[in-house]
């Protein structure tokens, strides 16, 4: 039987203090826009593709924990990432909205994001997604249980805008591989 | 008695082979190893007994049901990897492995389609023969465990949980050095070969009342 993130957060979810993880992704984003000397697009680029390379190992961290089976349907899978994959390991529950028609894209609205505490963007970063990370995390877990997802920023409070906003869409669901010489 | 324990990615390949040779008394059932699997295919459960008569070969000849006498295996290096004979990712790639993977493969299918779909979920726990009993999990990032185990055992999900759970999870996903994705090329894919998760493994299976 799966887990609450609720429950998972409590018994099983080791905690660190939060603002050494903030300061820690901070100085992570920081050496990363030094290194890259301000070219805030590859950054981006850059932050997505360590989230992903988390993500693959995120999900069976998850799956191990919660015991999740397979979703059926995006509103099921939706619902399973911000009340359990969220509260598990940031301990945040965002909310979902904005269905497309197709019920194939949302938007993941985060009220607080613990990424951000404590931060001020300079007035040139303004191509800066500075929580990319969590695009990259979503994209890498959800491709490894064949949901082939694109996830991006649209709105950001740390640049002004009234909410923080992800939007997640499904492109295609990935077919289990077969062995070779079969179809 | 626990023969072998696999596990096979989401790219179909067997990135872990572990087969156990047992110390045993002569099995009655040993039989079955007349019947016409010999030489193409090979053993798919790995079982491996000691005390029974020499076995012309390894590999894809691996006689059917893989039975090796501890004389003729003791010389060669390879036999015996660490305190626990057996072999480790030496059989990953034979045909053995591959029709293992495919029983499964197949069995699985079959299984998801019995009953009704919309209510009922239905997976694939183990297939039992009158000898063996071959136990079964695949997690949502379809990674499946198997475990072949003599008929007396009779439901080790709890184990192949226990094997994903905890030493899956902390010796090769929060091992940074082990990669996670082994490639998806058949015959160039990376085997877990870190010898802690070998070791945690060996000593969590072994200790297993079910084991011998």
């Amino acid at each position: 039987m799966s887990r609450s993130g609720e429950e998972v957060w409590k018994n099983s979810t080791e905690k660190i203090n939060s603002e050494l993880f903030t300061l820690t992704y901070g100085s992570v984003v920081a050496q990363l826009c030094s290194d890259y000397n301000n070219n805030y697009n590859l950054v981006n680029k850059q932050l997505d593709s360590m989230g992903y390379n988390i993500g693959i190992r995120l999900i069976e961290e998850f799956l191990a924990k919660t015991g999740a089976a397979r979703c059926h349907t995006m509103k099921e899978t939706a619902e399973i990432i911000l009340k359990v994959g969220f509260k598990m390991f940031l301990n945040i529950t965002p909310q979902v909205d904005n269905w497309s028609l197709d019920n194939r894209q949302f938007s993941l609205i985060l009220n607080e994001n613990p990424l951000a505490d404590f931060v001020e963007l300079p007035s040139d970063a303004k191509d800066l997604w500075y929580s990319q990370i969590l695009c990259g995390v979503l994209r890498g877990a959800l491709h490894m249980v064949q949901l082939d997802v694109s996830v991006w920023f649209v709105k950001d409070v740390l640049k002004g805008d009234d909410i923080t906003e992800l939007k997640l869409k499904l492109n295609k669901i990935l077919k289990d591989e077969v062995p070779a010489g079969e179809d | 008695m626990i023969y072998s324990f696999s596990i096979f990615d989401r790219h179909c390949n067997c990135i872990y082979n572990r087969r156990y040779i047992h110390d045993g008394p002569l099995l009655t059932q040993s039989k079955p190893s007349s019947v016409n699997l010999k030489n193409s295919i090979g053993d798919p459960l790995g079982v491996s007994i000691t005390s029974l008569p020499p076995d012309n070969g390894s590999g894809d000849n691996f006689s059917p049901l893989g039975i090796t006498t501890k004389s003729k295996e003791s010389g060669s290096s390879s036999a015996i990897n660490g305190p626990i004979p057996g072999y480790i990712n030496k059989y990953n790639d034979s045909n053995a492995s591959k029709l293992l993977f495919g029983i499964m493969y197949s069995l699985k299918n079959i299984t998801a389609k019995l009953g009704d779909l919309a209510s009922l979920f239905n997976t694939l726990k183990s297939f039992s023969t009158e000898n063996f009993r071959v136990h079964f999990m695949e997690s949502a990032t379809g990674l499946k465990f198997v475990l072949a185990t003599d008929n007396e055992v009779d439901n080790l999900q709890h184990i192949l949980k226990e094997l994903y759970t905890n030493y899956y999870l902390n010796h090769v996903v929060y091992n940074a050095l082990s990669p996670v994705e082994f490639g998806t090329d058949a015959n160039e894919h990376g085997k877990i070969s870190n010898s802690d998760f070998i070791n945690a493994t060996d000593s969590f299976l072994t200790s297993l009342s079910v084991f011998k």
